[in-house]
């Protein structure tokens, strides 16, 4: 892998990161964390009335590059999506919002870790 | 002294890759010489047979190079074959002190003794410990220089500890720890002691017999041999008192079966080999052995202290660079040993060692399976650059001018 996995895309997200603040009104919260290197989001998340698409989203928190322009661009993409959709995605999608086409086996948990605890609350909100 | 730049001819894999490597993540593991891949498929071209199982000649050959290896590895670290007891690796070793000896003779309301600085392996062994016998885990704090803080060891110490589990050489700070100062402390209120010499044995003379220490945990991969064998090395009079038991049962270690019960071999190298144990890793681990004892460790260690010292210098230039571990030496007492890991002001560790990599450094990022470290000390992840006999200065001169690229890549500190 080279450094070209640090396009623009992922430096402009990191420097100007969406969602990146704390929601007031919200149904659920949940920490996400990558064991890996102790990376770490809060990840709050508002539902519809009728429990079945994303409102908004809002997360704070630290982790590399690639785990926090991931975070950013796939929150972008969640907030209006149907849970149902969301509950789906995986590795293709987070590539898909940042324009890779493919990622180091070392560097996949990073890619994740905001997609999995979004997809994480999301099944806690579901069982509420 | 060696010249680490012909030693590296010694290792296909840094021949192989010369000017497009530059590996610093020895203390994950180390590379291998030719002399060690050699062995490990000699034995298997000419000599594999299982040991102890047949009178034929291959399985006498294949006996007889099971036992030497065995007596060098025990050798190496100044113990006797007896004492020696093979493993996979050093975490299997702790589990086998925990198994073989915890579990039977710790009880509610006493303590077990581990670090802040601890690897994983040598701490969440010792959590299970606690779970199934009642103990307590306490953990002995260290000081903001990244060193044991031995006051409060000495002021905790008293005779409800019955175990202090400690690393000879932190696999994250780098900190040498005084390893007999503190076995000498825990034998005098009665404690057995536990190190954890994974990251030392690659670079220090180990003199086991000698050492106010009943279990010591190593790995051959970390010292220029094969993945996959370890060993648990432990005192004579534990085992001769069976104080420390078998944890591993079944083939090979048995004195005689009825189809209720079965009696344990009296021969302490028999009883801890259960099924077949593996002989071509353990004929690598002596061929490593005899590589490093052909270096001198004395050389060997003194070839990790300037790189280590260098690379404390170098670093140190880099104002975006915070260093961790211990920095500041008192006089002839240089007590950091194997690595320098450090923080990059801006940048996370793991987009650090990215682009280390597309320079062609390897390093290690992320917690180095020390998360209650990195937790107390708030470092969501360090950089570490680690040494073996094959590191040269240079390498240490390519790793500080590839963190420039990370300063274009991510722009300037702010």
């Amino acid at each position: 892998m080279s450094t070209s996995l640090y396009a623009d895309t992922i430096l402009d997200e990191l420097h100007h990161p969406q969602n990146n603040q704390p929601l007031t009104d919200f149904d659920v919260e949940f920490d996400a964390t990558n064991a890996s290197c102790g990376d770490g989001f809060k990840i709050q998340i508002k539902l519809d009335a009728s429990k079945e698409k994303i409102v908004a989203i809002g997360w704070q928190g630290q982790g590399c590059a690639i785990s926090t322009a991931a975070l950013s661009r796939i929150s972008a993409k969640a907030v209006g999506a149907n849970i149902s959709d969301v509950q789906n995605w995986g590795v293709p999608e987070l590539l898909g919002v940042l324009g890779l086409t493919q990622i180091a086996l070392g560097r996949q948990n990073c890619l994740l870790v905001g997609l999995t605890g979004i997809k994480r609350a999301l099944t806690q909100a579901s069982q509420k | 002294m060696f010249d680490p730049l012909t030693i590296g001819n010694d290792f296909p894999l840094i021949v192989k890759n010369r000017k497009k490597l530059v590996y610093l993540d020895s203390a994950a593991t180390s590379q291998k010489p030719k002399v060690v891949l050699d062995a490990i498929t000699a034995y298997y071209q000419s000599a594999n047979a299982n040991v102890h199982r047949g009178v034929h000649q291959l399985s006498e050959l294949s006996t007889q190079m099971w036992q030497e290896a065995r007596q060098t590895i025990a050798d190496f670290f100044g113990a006797k074959p007896e004492e020696l007891i093979i493993t996979r690796n050093t975490t299997e070793a702790i589990n086998g002190a925990a198994y073989g000896f915890a579990d039977h003779h710790l009880k509610a309301g006493d303590v077990i003794m581990a670090t802040l600085m601890e690897h994983h392996s040598n701490l969440v062994v010792w959590q299970e410990v606690c779970k199934r016998t009642g103990a307590k885990l306490e953990i002995i704090p260290i000081t903001p220089d990244g060193r044991l803080d031995l006051s409060w060891f000495k002021y905790h110490l008293d005779s409800a500890v019955k175990l202090v589990a400690v690393t000879h050489v932190s696999n994250a700070l780098g900190t040498l720890n005084d390893i007999n100062q503190i076995g000498e402390m825990a034998h005098q209120v009665g404690a057995r002691v536990l190190v954890d010499a994974a990251q030392s044995a690659p670079h220090l003379p180990i003199h086991f017999d000698h050492m106010h220490v009943d279990f010591l945990a190593v790995s051959a991969h970390k010292m220029l041999g094969p993945m996959g064998i370890g060993a648990l090395i432990v005192k004579q009079e534990l085992l001769d008192n069976n104080l420390m038991q078998p944890w591993l049962f079944g083939g090979g270690m048995i004195e005689s079966v009825t189809p209720q019960t079965a009696s344990y071999h009296p021969d302490a190298a028999e009883r801890f080999t259960a099924g077949t144990p593996d002989v071509a890793s353990g004929v690598g681990w002596q061929a490593a052995i005899e590589y490093l004892q052909g270096l001198g460790m004395k050389a060997v260690g003194e070839h990790d202290q300037m790189l280590v010292k260098y690379t404390l210098e170098v670093l140190s230039q880099n104002p975006r660079v915070k260093l961790i571990g211990p920095t500041v030496f008192a006089d002839k007492k240089f007590d950091r040993v194997g690595s320098v890991a450090f923080l990059y002001e801006g940048v996370h560790a793991h987009d650090v060692a990215q682009i280390l990599d597309s320079e062609g450094v390897a390093v290690r990022s992320g917690h180095h399976c020390t998360m209650p470290l990195h937790t107390a000390c708030g470092w969501p992840a360090t950089i570490r650059a680690s040494f073996n006999v094959y590191n040269t200065k240079t390498d240490v001169d390519v790793l500080a001018q590839s963190l420039l690229k990370v300063d274009q890549v991510f722009g300037a500190a702010k």
